[in-house]
């Protein structure tokens, strides 16, 4: 499952899952003690009702599930709502995860469908997510063919990736978002999107033509004063 | 056959360059739909012998790798935001 392999590009750039001692000083009111705790203990005193373990939980996780909103999002003030809804749903759900799939898969994916949730009702109709982005000015024939004798390929810095990122349509970032970033599979983001599979094929060609021809404009920039 | 010093771009040139824009812009127009079909635009003979869009499937690549490699950062939410939770989870069981 993809979201698992996410863990090890995280690690590939560096940040490495908190430690639970090292996120106590950001629990304010509750001081855990949790040296000796595995994630595991931490969950199973969480599903039985311990606060102290939620706010271990919360510690553990709340990196990953607030990135992902934001990414989803792109604006601090919602990603941080989304957060705090996506932990009140853990706390309400908890006790039915059964360990079938690992616990931050199981969280990823709650966090994705809050978001969606939020999106849906935010009017961005992720059905005819087709409809809604084919019709857009810049959805013709490609313009950038050719134009950029650019070498993308080890140029791209992560600010640059993000702010690109951050000016696609919404339905392009969602869908490169889930596929490219959070790895899910065309299938899963079809289950989740209610869209076909070629669907989603198809749009995240789209959106990463978006993005090369986007990065292309802000590289040539950066060389070009 | 004469060597007479050649022109930079000959009309032959010229035209086969148009053709070829014709043929990649052919190409490109349509390749959202065949992957959304399912085709695998790999085997296919236009981008077999093309190096430009050769190039552009492996920027396309490359956007999707930097992507998965660079992507993955994690931020930190508002310290405030888990007092916000705690009580909103109180406010919740009460
Ligand atoms: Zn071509």
């Amino acid at each position: 499952m993809a979201p698992e392999t996410k863990q090890s590009d995280t690690l590939t750039v560096g940040s490495n899952p908190p430690a639970p001692e090292a996120e106590a000083g950001c629990s304010p009111r509750f001081h855990p003690d949790p040296a000796d705790d595995s994630a595991a203990q931490i969950l199973e005193r969480a599903q039985a009702g311990d606060h102290t373990a939620f706010s271990q939980l919360y510690s553990l996780h709340k990196r990953r599930v607030y990135s992902l909103c934001l990414r989803m999002v792109g604006n601090i003030a919602e990603a941080e709502d989304l957060t705090q809804e996506a932990f009140l749903q853990l706390h309400r759900k908890i006790a039915t995860f059964r360990g079938d799939s690992a616990f931050s898969t199981w969280l990823h994916r709650l966090t994705v469908n809050v978001v969606l949730m939020h999106l849906r009702r935010k009017g961005l109709n992720l059905i005819s997510l087709d409809e809604a982005l084919d019709t857009s000015p810049d959805s013709g024939p490609v313009r950038s063919f050719g134009a950029q004798d650019l070498r993308l390929t080890g140029t791209i810095d992560r600010m640059t990736l993000e702010k690109a990122i951050a000016d696609l349509p919404p339905g392009y970032r969602l869908i490169f978002m889930l596929h490219d970033i959070d790895g899910y599979e065309h299938n899963e983001i079809a289950t989740m999107l209610d869209c076909s599979i070629g669907n989603s094929k198809s749009q995240l060609h789209k959106a990463r033509m978006k993005l090369r021809e986007s990065l292309s404009t802000k590289l040539n920039a950066e060389v070009l004063p | 056959m004469n060597s007479q010093p050649k022109p930079a771009v000959t009309p032959v040139e010229a035209q086969s360059a148009e053709h070829k824009e014709a043929e990649c812009a052919e190409f490109q127009s349509h390749m959202a739909e065949r992957i959304g079909a399912g085709e695998n635009l790999l085997d296919d003979p236009h981008l077999t012998d093309c190096e430009r869009c050769q190039r552009l499937v492996e920027e396309l690549a490359a956007i999707a790798q930097a992507a998965r490699l660079l992507l993955p950062v994690e931020e930190e939410p508002h310290e405030d935001l888990w007092e916000k939770i705690q009580r909103a989870i109180t406010h919740e069981s009460a």
